[in-house]
């Protein structure tokens, strides 16, 4: 076990490493020089010269290379080149928000899906199942910030029972502890649309796999002994059946989660949530590249360390995984 | 199910009729090939260019003009037909999609078949480069690379193919570890058969009907990436795509008051991949009897 | 004195093609402490029949006509509760797979402690010291109590199987395939165990497989199911010794080592039907070496040929010479084509 977990946590650090490094040779390799952006030719040579060595530039690569990663260990990812400021202390908060909004979305869509999809199932053969099948598929092959706009443009714009978009009510209050402002009702009344699209959209996934995974488990013998015990129809379902089911619906949560925080872009950008998906796409308008990368770095440990819990959890609802 | 005797073609054939037998199947295959002839007759069919600009009688900009006999969807904030631009939409989703799926299948089923046959360090290392792609962002990785190099099709099809081989080769692979221990797999072995060949010809047609259903998600999957990058703005901003449509009445902040901008692009995006997940889920049932209602 | 009786038990099964006549007024009974062995190919309705009897067919099958009186109540006619209630507690199961019989999630010793408490109520350590015994009694360390199935061996798998089907003391124990998974010393061992167990704990059972080797050793009555259909029915010895029945006649030729020793092997071509549609005639003709045009045309009926001895057959006046070619490998066609 301890093995494992050593040896799974090496592996995590190797793939963040792997990513890092990829950020920064395609930075500096492909076509497109990000440094262009900052140092205008415009500028004398001299001063050119000296916005170089400020980010750093004017020394070979593989020294930047070592620099670059040296800092990335210390959370260090320098200055936004937009707004001077430093991007590790532009991005804490940001991944909170982000954090806040994606977790208990995904954590409320797999409960709801994995009840929902041993429902249709048992209900297996009726009008019930088809038309979930159906409507769950269309829903999740729309795209999910054109599901958010019909959302917004119905419940904000027409009936106006939530914000357009944003965490919070600008120039309000809420003293001086951050905690205060995520308790108070004003971020609920934000949340809430966010929340329940991001959910709703995301129950689909896991319900429809459910279902089949259900179809499969009832064809076990373990199930039909069960029956033969004298089992209740709730109780084969609900202690034998569900349990068994959950397992590859569980293996794919990592995957699920994966998209969802890289998914986060898209839904950022329609609720105008201020997470770290809306910061990287307005870093990338803006070609504000130490802050692209440093979201596409934070996006993916979030993406990297999901995958490992979510291994961690399988192992202990599948009795029969051992960790070596 | 599917013996090694049947050549590619044949299974490719017989999986149409399989998935044919299932209603949602049937109409998904009915939608898509409707999809496919807008997309081929586009120019045909749509009434106006996509980006022309139009004007009424006396020659003013027909700006979000609602609905009408003329433009059965509006128009946009510069006057041109939503109709339109949703029709011209259908070829760069197909295109994106169609190239993209093909690219992960090709990618996905040679890794997953080469890991799964010879096991051992390949199996290894090919798997654990697997495992750090699962690490990737999806989405953001895209427009990084969008940013950086420019934002052609061929640069959307190459970012997604580079990332989304990573579960089909996984699926592939799982598959592969099973068929190994077959005994035509043994008897091909025995009789002098190279690696390779045993590969491609005795295996490969027997994770045929797995790489279909895998063509499937990966072409809605595709689809919807495409859209999602097209709403973010990182599309082609010259090719009309059902993302840019939204994107653009999004960025012009009009979305809210326009909704026949809005809806008719998501909408036709919502069918097409309904219709290709039906066509795949069919497909999955058919080869997974387990599945099937009794 | 009957335990079980099952009277013309018939069972459809509905699928896309078309109806599955799966049971045919398939009748048997089985006595109190006595065995009752069933055999047949795989296919010919023997899991349809248990399924029929404990009323847990899947749910585009149905029992359509016949009874099963099992102590004198119909099972057919009860409701779903009754019905549960004598699941297990009166009439239990050793399953086919015992690999894939337990929930993989659940530790051995829970599973068996649920099927109690299900049917009755038990405090914790009552129920823990009854499961210790009956492992006692099967041949299981009391210490696995909390192990989960994919710790045990395959052959240690079927004794839990045989120790939760006998822990709340049936009369009647369904044995499917018990032993099929198993090599043959672990077979030897786990029949060696349920004839001892039967003897202190008084069942009786209804054993089905498809070894006519496993009834001989173990029963006390055997039939004969082909096709949907009893083919032969009647004591053990009388029925293997002096078979009427061309079936019975092949099937005994499939396993050499148990009548005669110099016997060759032989099996039967072909396979068995799928019993879709409208059913003429005999369901074996298709494969029988004797086969005339009546049997094409008419079913034959179950007739008495002896004290407690019936077959299905249209020639049983000629069993003389039908015995007589059936040993010749020759009668059978070519059997090594056959699968």
């Amino acid at each position: 076990m301890l093995k494992y977990l050593v040896n799974r946590i090496l592996f995590m650090v190797l793939t963040i490493y792997v990513l890092a490094t990829l950020m920064f040779f395609m930075f500096r390799l492909l076509p497109g020089d990000p440094t262009m952006t900052v140092i205008s030719s415009a500028m004398s040579p001299k001063a050119q010269e000296a916005m170089k060595r400020q980010y750093g530039l004017d020394k070979p690569l593989y020294r930047q290379y070592t620099a670059y990663l040296n800092n990335i260990v210390h959370l260090d990812f320098g200055y936004s080149f937009q707004h001077s400021r430093r991007v590790s202390q532009m991005i804490a908060g940001r991944m909170l928000n982000t954090l806040l909004l994606i977790l208990p979305s995904m954590i409320a869509a797999y409960a709801l899906g994995v009840i929902m999809g041993a429902f249709i199932a048992y209900k297996r053969g009726g009008r019930t199942e088809i038309s979930s099948v159906i409507l769950a598929t269309a829903f999740q092959s729309a795209p999910v910030f054109w599901i958010g706009m019909l959302c917004i443009f119905i419940f904000s714009v027409h009936l106006d029972i939530f914000p357009l978009g944003h965490i919070l009510s600008p120039g309000m209050h809420y003293g001086k502890s951050a905690l205060a402002k995520y308790l108070s009702l004003d971020f609920f009344h934000h949340f809430a649309l966010p929340f329940t699209v991001i959910t709703a959209y995301n129950i689909c996934f896991p319900m429809l796999l459910m279902r089949s995974s259900m179809l499969e488990t009832f064809g076990e013998d373990f199930i039909e002994l069960c029956k033969m015990k004298g089992m209740g129809e709730k109780r084969i379902i609900y202690k034998h059946a569900m349990r068994n089911s959950f397992l590859p619906i569980a293996t794919t949560l990592p995957l699920i989660l994966g998209w969802a925080v890289a998914g986060s872009v898209v839904i950022e950008t329609v609720f105008s949530w201020p997470g770290l998906g809306l910061l990287m796409v307005e870093a990338v308008q803006c070609s504000d590249y130490p802050v692209v990368q440093a979201c596409f770095l934070m996006i993916a440990v979030l993406t990297i360390v999901g995958n490992f819990v979510a291994d961690l959890l399988y192992g202990i609802l599948d009795p029969r995984i051992v960790y070596k | 199910m599917f013996t090694n005797d049947g050549g590619m073609v044949t299974v490719f054939l017989n999986s149409l009729k399989m998935v044919s037998g299932s209603k949602l199947g049937l109409a998904g295959l009915v939608v898509f090939i409707v999809c496919l002839g807008v997309a081929v007759f586009a120019p045909v069919l749509a009434p106006y260019q996509p980006l022309e600009k139009n004007y009424d009688a006396a020659g003013k900009l027909m700006k979000l003009h609602p609905p009408s006999v003329q433009h059965p969807l509006g128009t946009t904030l510069l006057g041109r037909d939503v109709f339109s631009q949703v029709i011209w939409g259908a070829r760069p989703a197909l295109i994106i999609g169609l190239s993209t799926a093909a690219g992960v299948i090709l990618i996905g089923v040679n890794i997953g078949l080469i890991s799964g046959y010879y096991g051992g360090w390949i199996d290894n290392l090919l798997m654990r480069i697997t495992d750090i792609f699962m690490g990737v962002p999806f989405l953001p990785f895209i427009i990084v690379m969008l940013s950086l190099t420019g934002r052609s099709m061929v640069t959307v099809i190459f970012a997604m193919v580079i990332i989304m081989w990573r579960s089909t080769a996984r699926v592939i692979r799982s598959q592969v570890l099973t068929l190994r221990e077959r005994p035509f797999v043994d008897a091909a072995r025995i009789s002098g058969a190279s690696g390779l060949k045993i590969i491609y010809v005795e295996i490969a047609p027997n994770i045929l009907p797995i790489a279909l259903v895998n063509v499937a998600f990966a072409l809605a999957w595709a689809i919807i990436t495409e859209a999602s990058i097209g709403f973010l703005g990182f599309s082609d901003p010259d090719v009309m795509s059902w993302g840019t449509i939204i994107y653009r009445s999004f960025a012009s902040q009009m979305s809210y008051k326009a909704w026949w901008w809005v809806v008719p692009p998501g909408a036709a995006i919502m069918v097409l991949v309904t219709a290709v997940y039906f066509i795949g889920r069919a497909y999955e049932e058919m080869i997974n009897p387990r599945l099937q209602k009794i | 004195m009957t335990l079980l009786e099952i009277k013309d038990l018939s069972t459809i099964f509905k699928t896309r093609r078309g109806d599955v006549n799966a049971l045919d007024g398939v009748s048997l009974s089985v006595d109190h402490g006595c065995n009752f062995g069933l055999v047949g190919e795989s296919g010919c309705g023997k899991s349809t029949l248990l399924k029929s009897i404990v009323g847990v067919l899947p749910p585009n099958a149905a029992v359509t006509g016949g009874q099963v009186l099992f102590d004198g109540r119909d099972l057919t006619k009860m409701d779903e509760d009754a019905l549960r209630k004598i699941r297990w507690k009166e009439i239990s199961m050793i399953t086919q797979s015992a690999l894939n019989a337990l929930d993989p999630v659940y530790t051995v010793g829970d599973q068996i402690a649920e099927t109690i408490r299900i049917h009755e109520k038990a405090d914790k350590s009552t129920v823990r010291k009854r499961i210790s015994q009956m492992f006692g009694l099967v041949g299981i360390d009391a210490k696995r109590f909390n192990e989960y199935p994919h710790q045990f061996s395959g052959g240690m798998r079927q004794r839990a199987i045989i120790a939760m089907s006998l822990i709340l003391e049936p009369k009647l124990v369904i044995a499917d395939e018990p032993t099929t998974s198993l090599d043959v010393i672990v077979q030897d061992q786990i029949f060696t165990n349920i004839r001892r167990l039967q003897r202190s704990l008084g069942f009786s059972m209804f054993l089905v497989t498809h070894d006519i080797a496993v009834v001989i050793e173990n029963c006390d009555r055997i039939g004969i199911m082909y096709g949907g259909k009893i083919m032969e029915i009647g004591p053990v010895a009388e029925v293997v010794s002096r078979s009427f029945h061309p079936y019975t006649m092949g099937l005994k030729n499939s396993f050499p080592n148990i009548v005669d020793r110099r016997c060759e092997l032989i099996s039967i071509p072909g396979v068995p039907p799928t019993l879709m549609g409208t059913l003429h005639g005999c369901r074996f003709a298709e494969r029988c070496p004797f086969a005339a045009d009546i049997c094409r045309s008419h079913s034959p009926v179950l007739t008495r040929i002896g004290a407690d001895h019936h077959a299905a057959c249209h020639f049983t006046d000629r069993v003389e010479s039908m015995r007589e070619k059936a040993a010749r490998a020759g009668t059978w066609g070519d059997s090594h084509s056959s699968r």
